[in-house]
């Protein structure tokens, strides 16, 4: 008798991963809008979209009229953003550790992240304001594309890439950044206080532009990255074995670094530097979904996606006090991978 | 079927920065054979494979494969007509052996389709036939070495190609496993007219499988003939500088190259 117990029978559980995550986001979405300094009960927040998707004001009756506001103005543009950032990082994070096949690669590990700091901190004390709110954001945006193109340019040899060389690169660029950082820190007075609010990450007084500019490149970035997601599994075999398989691995690798470090510059240039949810949540999902990345990249999608909205939910409405949001995934992600790290120790240490 | 050679290799030359690996290789490999090339360590064996299989081009010189430029094939097309296994066989992220094994079904599978019925019928039946059954569900990450080598040895096979090429396929397998993947491949050879080129460096082996043998030295081809004919001491001392004694074995019906060791 034959069985394919993996690739058969798993698919209507992978399907119900599916089903079962977005379920969780759509509720998680629901709940954290109504969450807050005004508390609005989840019926009163699903009119509210409803009506506003629909146009049928009548369903509006009977609801507090400040409310559509503070939902559709105030919450959901901070909330949707942060769930579009947790799903870019954490799409971006399977495609580097897929790409480095390095299971401590994340989507700041070429220094991406260093290079929109040092963008926004240059903003910042410049007090370059000529696009107003985004100016900060498109310098980040700058420095951390500027980043990429110096750490590739630096790795490549002969237009192919190794893994090595792009982490050292990455790491080096980082580091000489990392100084200029904090050189800019020193000659900063007064703004100082907001470089480090704004390099520890925060969703506060995000718009719908945010959400929008995040959203195109967030939903490109992963319908590329799912295009190329069966080239990325060979890729893992080794260079000789996947162009055996007909698959050109310099070419792929290039294509899903940039449209990896694309996701990246754009989620820290919206809401500032966010560790540790690009590292975990691939590695979290793999327990569940295993290595293939045609599952994996939509799964940890949608599970980046909770977890970041769920930690600035935290941050929003639970704190007494809002915390930077960076922190407190590093105080959930942190001990989280150590636990990760731990139970499967010997697999990824001896990568 | 295509009367000229299988392999046409023209005056093949390369070199990693400075240093000559291929010095002006000239071959022609002929379908239903198999061929085994050996040669001392950095002798440029791995090199001539890759350039054969269009992974490096050549710097000078040609590789025909059934008549055309071998870098003129769609990635895809020869990726249906010759299977390689590499050296190295290892995979950092943790697939199953079953998803290792369906990855040699790719040329054949659409971009977004999953495999078919019939990709699934050969998964099944080749790992069955190869005795890595009991791999199946295993994650590449926790086997041993050889245990990874055979898983990656049988996605090559998966791709049923009629070239199939071998670069130390078995170096880190026991014996019970070499032989039984190479009789499988030898057997394609005999009834499928498919053709095997292999790296190897042990000598015995290569005699009871090879058809042709090919030496290699210091980036040329030293010798290449029927490997009864080849298989010599004066051969072997002139390529790997150590003295042996040559025998034909009636038990494994091959001739069989035998060394002196430190033993007392």
């Amino acid at each position: 008798m034959t069985y394919l117990y993996k690739i058969f029978d798993k698919r209507p559980i992978r399907v119900s991963y599916f089903l079962l995550l977005a379920f969780l986001l759509v509720l998680a979405i629901i709940f954290s809008t109504g969450m807050g300094y005004l508390n609005i009960s989840a019926i009163d927040v699903m009119k509210i979209m409803v009506a506003r998707i629909s146009g049928d004001g009548n369903l509006l009756k009977g609801v507090n009229n400040i409310f559509p506001y503070v939902i559709l103005e105030v919450r959901l543009p901070r909330i949707l953003t942060s769930a579009i950032v947790g799903a870019g990082l954490s799409i971006s994070g399977v495609i580097f550790q897929g790409i480095l096949l390095n299971p401590l690669a994340d989507p700041y590990t070429l220094g991406v992240s260093a290079g929109a700091a040092f963008g926004a901190s240059v903003a910042i004390i410049l007090n370059i304001s000529f696009l107003g709110a985004y100016s900060i954001q498109l310098f980040a945006f700058l420095g951390a594309i500027g980043t990429l193109i110096a750490v590739i340019y630096l790795s490549s040899f002969e237009g192919r890439a190794s893994s090595n060389s792009l982490i050292l690169s990455g790491v080096i660029v980082a580091a000489i950044l990392s100084a200029g950082i904090s050189f800019l820190k020193y000659v900063a007075d007064e703004q100082v206080s907001i470089i480090i609010f704004w390099l520890m990450g925060s969703f506060a007084s995000e718009t719908w532009a945010d959400v929008s500019f995040t959203m195109i490149f967030v939903l490109a970035g992963f319908l590329i990255s799912f295009f190329f997601a069966r080239d990325l599994n060979i890729i893992s075999l080794g260079d000789r074995a996947a162009h055996s398989l007909g698959v050109s691995s310099d070419r792929v690798r290039m294509i899903l670094l940039v449209t990896a470090s694309f996701i990246a510059a754009v989620c820290v240039s919206v809401s500032g530097i966010i560790g540790f949810v690009g590292l975990v949540v691939p590695h979290l999902m793999r327990f569940f979904t295993g290595a293939d990345n045609k599952v994996l990249l939509p799964a940890s999608g949608l599970a980046g996606a909770i977890l970041l909205l769920s930690a600035d939910t935290i941050t929003r409405a639970v704190l007494p006090r809002e915390v930077p949001i960076g922190v407190i995934t590093a105080i959930i992600g942190g001990p989280l991978f150590c636990y990760i790290l731990k139970k499967r120790g010997k697999r990824v240490v001896n990568v | 079927m295509y009367k000229d050679a299988l392999f046409d290799v023209e005056g093949v030359c390369f070199s990693y920065g400075g240093s000559t690996v291929l010095d002006g290789v000239t071959l022609k490999i002929d379908a239903g054979n198999f061929y085994t090339i050996v040669g001392p360590n950095g002798c440029g064996k791995t090199t001539l494979i890759d350039i054969l299989v269009g992974n490096k081009s050549p710097a000078l010189g040609s590789v025909k494969y059934l008549g055309h430029d071998i870098n003129r094939y769609k990635k895809r097309d020869l990726a249906r007509q010759i299977a390689l296994v590499p050296q190295e066989s290892h995979s950092y992220l943790e697939f199953t052996a079953e998803e290792i094994v369906i990855m040699g079904r790719h040329p054949y599978i659409p971009r977004f389709s999953a495999p078919s019925a019939m990709d699934l019928q050969i998964l099944d039946h080749i790992m069955a036939q190869t005795g890595i059954d009991g791999l199946r569900g295993r994650c590449i990450t926790d086997l041993s070495g050889g245990e990874r080598q055979r898983v990656s040895f049988v996605r090559a096979l998966a791709q049923k190609t009629p070239v199939l090429v071998l670069d130390e396929a078995t170096s880190n397998m026991d014996i019970q496993y070499t032989l039984a993947l190479l009789n499988i491949v030898s057997e394609r050879v005999r009834l499928e007219n498919g053709t095997v080129i292999a790296v190897m460096h042990d000598l015995g082996l290569a005699s009871l499988y090879s058809d042709r043998l090919i030496f290699m030295k210091n980036g040329r081809i030293f010798s290449e003939g029927a490997t009864d004919v080849v298989l010599t001491e004066e051969n072997i001392r002139e390529v790997f500088n150590v003295d042996s004694r040559i025998y034909f074995d009636a038990y494994s019906n091959s001739k069989q190259p035998i060394f002196k060791g430190g033993r007392k």
